[in-house]
């Protein structure tokens, strides 16, 4: 009766196991926020900054306990199911109701582990999105405002007045001004030498772009691939989710089939006719 | 944490001063090219004095035409001043753009600012 009480609990238990994966998971919470500080690294150390965040969360750590806790569960349904082949009648029947519970409790485990890696990942994925727009937000703020504008036109000064610094230069010459001015003289020793900063700047491996496949591609088109990459892992997590709700579903009709043996019998138990006495049969004495 | 500490102080020595008046080269451009002007116009002074006032004027002209135009700070803020100087580049950039039309910066101003010969000729003095 106990049993049949305890494997009634346990179906009712996976079966809401199978639907529910909602976490009671205080205090194993990860936050991260997308801060200044976080969108003006470089888009590739932006990746390891969360997850070196992550790692360090009491979820992460909390899920690399479960996966401990998994393994050990499994050892144990594994020697479980060593030990079932060399048994028989009630000690077997027992062996299998502890498979059934522990199976059960695998899943439990496995079923919050998953939560919390769902729970992680859609917190990854807010954080990108964030990231992406406040990138976007950066770029256009920068390309519409005034002083973008301004060092535009600037910029474009500066070309034209490239064009007629000889012809000016010359001028001067004419004028019998022909002896150069301190800044001139100062600028023009500094200028190879800038030109030589500014090649070292660009080349170092700090202010590299980021690479996806050896080609170099803006912060915001490398955030752009680490949604990608989060939204392949999203459905993989949805295709282990049905894979665990099968499991689980597995184990409740293992768990059924158990209570119904226990109740009924197994299949091989024939059902008993108790004798009745057939009028046919005492007939004759009356004849 | 000594590295964080570094790049602390290196991200301090990066940015610009903010007591430095980021206007400060293209005013000076402002009063030398008026100053220019002024002595280009100055009737008070003989043919050779004028010439040597600017020859020493143009000289410094071309210098600060050449740091405005290198000069940064002039457009880390949308200034008016700075927004005019850009808009105005025939008329702030008075050597440089001189030389693009091969004339002597006074009579680019003069073009610029629409003033010729019968324009003067035709004016008459009296009160608006």
């Amino acid at each position: 009766m106990n049993t049949r009480i305890i494997l009634s609990s346990l179906i009712l238990t996976i079966s809401l196991g199978c639907t529910d994966l909602v976490l009671a998971s205080e205090g194993r919470n990860w936050d991260p926020v997308a801060s200044d500080k976080l969108i003006k690294l470089p888009a590739n150390i932006i990746e390891k900054r969360i997850q070196q965040d992550f790692e360090a969360s009491p979820m992460a750590l909390h899920i690399v306990g479960l996966e401990q806790q998994m393994q050990d569960k499994l050892s144990q349904l594994k020697s479980l199911q060593e030990l079932m082949t060399d048994s028989e009648g009630e000690a077997l029947i027992n062996q299998r109701f502890e498979l059934v519970q522990q199976k059960s409790e695998y899943l439990d485990l496995m079923q919050e582990t998953q939560g919390l890696r769902q729970n992680a990942l859609a917190k990854k994925q807010g954080l990108y999105e964030t990231v992406l727009g406040k990138l976007r937000n950066k770029n256009g703020r920068v390309s519409q405002g005034e002083v973008y504008q301004l060092k535009q036109k600037q910029a474009e000064a500066r070309q034209r007045m490239q064009k007629v610094l000889a012809q000016v230069d010359n001028g001067l010459i004419h004028l019998g001004l022909d002896q150069r001015s301190p800044y001139a003289d100062e600028f023009a020793l500094n200028l190879a030498k800038v030109e030589d900063l500014k090649n070292a700047i660009s080349q170092h491996k700090a202010n590299a772009s980021p690479t996806l496949g050896d080609v170099e591609v803006t912060s915001e088109e490398y955030v752009r691939q680490l949604l990608m990459e989060a939204s392949t892992e999203q459905s993989l997590l949805d295709q282990e989710s049905l894979m665990f709700s099968y499991m689980a579903k597995l184990v409740a009709l293992d768990a059924q089939a158990l209570e119904y043996e226990i109740s009924y019998g197994d299949e091989d138990t024939q059902l008993t006719q108790r004798n009745r006495t057939k009028p046919a049969d005492v007939a004759d004495m009356f004849l | 944490m000594k590295i964080t500490l570094i790049i602390a102080t290196i991200a301090s020595l990066l940015s610009a001063p903010s007591f430095a008046n980021s206007l400060f080269s293209l005013e000076n451009l402002e009063r030398e090219r008026a100053a220019l002007l002024s002595a280009q116009l100055d009737s008070s002074l003989d043919l050779n004095q004028r010439q040597k006032k600017v020859q020493n004027i143009y000289r410094r002209l071309v210098d600060i035409e050449r740091m405005v135009l290198r000069d940064d700070r002039v457009t880390s803020s949308s200034s008016s001043l700075a927004q005019n100087a850009f808009n105005k580049y025939e008329l702030t950039f008075l050597v440089h753009s001189s030389a693009e039309k091969s004339l002597p910066p006074l009579s680019h101003w003069m073009s610029e600012v629409h003033l010729t010969t019968d324009s003067i000729l035709s004016a008459k003095t009296g009160h608006r």
